[in-house]
């Protein structure tokens, strides 16, 4: 339990110590520059916040217009993760009934990386990058742990403004590509 | 002659439960024979699935474990009075059962856990780890199932080759 106690002594203390000791030694000198990882990590967080929109599925068009979807996504684990999860608006939880898929986010050395618990059963595992301009987070698919049949292959991010951004997320049935394109605007 | 047949379809009609009930029970059987120690021990631990309170130390804390993804994962959530907030994720990945810790540490450990004989634990131990282990990381986890509450016991590896751990004694309040 280290997080929540233990840790706080040794791991946080230490993690004090070390940023004070890092920054007497370099007390004149200016904090490194962001790595593009670390930017676009800082743009996803940005999205932190409940959100709420339709999905439209080209290719399943009885999958377009009905309840719209409602998304969560909460910085955790002291910055260092953003969790990511959908679930039927207005529906309670419950995973023998709904899908509520969980998308981990985090930085992996250099590489923005996410982890997709998908209710399909496996795990994709994607990297990131951020636009030049910094309206959008594409990700590409890394490997995928469990069975690869049916897979969620690529997702992009698109922040519109603070309280709209749009998710388009493409899953493969085999060899076919499903793509699921949410419009979401902030709730909270 | 057509009683006779109305006869032999009724005592079918009679069969057809009975017997799809013996199929259902041969597949329930066979599935409960198959199913693998990794899910028998995911299967343990979605038993948690709730709204936990303990203290830790003298403060409170809450865990919070969610079934999501369709029942393919086990979401753990520890939350104290700061800002750590780490989170477990729990899911079958072939035969082992895996957890991967996020930790507020930065890294994420990778265990695999094993159900006890009696059911009454579940032992996870260190696979690896991502991520830098600078300021050390969790390897070892142990849930132990005391009537209808739990405790976990978090073990953390320290960079300086040392262990310290911590044990969580929870009450279920949802």
């Amino acid at each position: 339990m280290k997080s929540l106690r233990l840790m706080l002594p040794v791991v946080l203390m230490s993690l004090s110590s070390m940023t004070l000791a890092q920054s007497d030694a370099h007390k004149s000198s200016v904090a490194p520059a962001p790595s593009e990882a670390q930017k676009s990590f800082e743009t996803m967080k940005n999205l932190a916040g409940e959100w709420e929109g339709p999905v439209s599925v080209p290719e399943v068009p009885e999958m377009s217009g009905g309840k719209p979807m409602h998304a969560t996504m909460r910085v955790t684990s002291r910055g260092h993760v953003l969790v990511h999860e959908f679930q039927e608006a207005g529906t309670p939880l419950d995973a023998t009934k709904y899908d509520h898929p969980v998308t981990m986010l985090y930085l992996d050395g250099e590489q923005l990386t996410l982890v997709h618990y998908c209710d399909a059963g496996n795990r994709p595992r994607m990297t990131g990058k951020m636009s030049p301009d910094g309206k959008t987070v594409e990700f590409e698919l890394k490997d995928i742990s469990g069975s690869t049949e049916h897979h969620m292959h690529h997702g992009v991010f698109t922040i519109i403004d603070a309280n709209h951004h749009t998710e388009d997320w493409t899953f493969m049935m085999k060899d076919k590509p499903i793509h699921a394109h949410f419009d979401l605007h902030r709730t909270n | 002659m057509e009683s006779s047949k109305e006869e032999t379809l009724k005592e079918n009609e009679n069969e057809i439960p009975s017997l799809y009930a013996d199929r259902c029970s041969d597949v329930a059987l066979h599935q409960a024979l198959a199913q693998s120690d990794a899910q028998k021990s995911f299967d343990k631990l979605k038993t948690l699935a709730g709204s936990w309170e303990g203290r830790f130390e003298g403060k409170p804390l809450q865990v919070s474990l969610r079934v999501t993804s369709m029942g393919n994962a086990l979401m753990h959530e520890m939350k104290g009075d700061g800002p750590e907030d780490p989170i477990t994720m729990f899911n079958v990945d072939g035969e082992r059962l895996l957890l991967t810790h996020y930790c507020d540490a930065g890294n994420r450990p990778r265990m695999v856990g094993k159900v006890s004989p009696d059911g009454k634990t579940v032992e996870f131990e260190f696979l690896d780890v991502s991520g830098s282990t600078q300021y050390g990381h969790m390897q070892h986890v142990v849930f132990n199932f005391i009537d209808s509450d739990h405790t976990e016991k978090w073990e953390f590896a320290m960079a300086a080759g040392k262990t310290e751990g911590g044990l969580l004694d929870l009450r279920r309040t949802k």
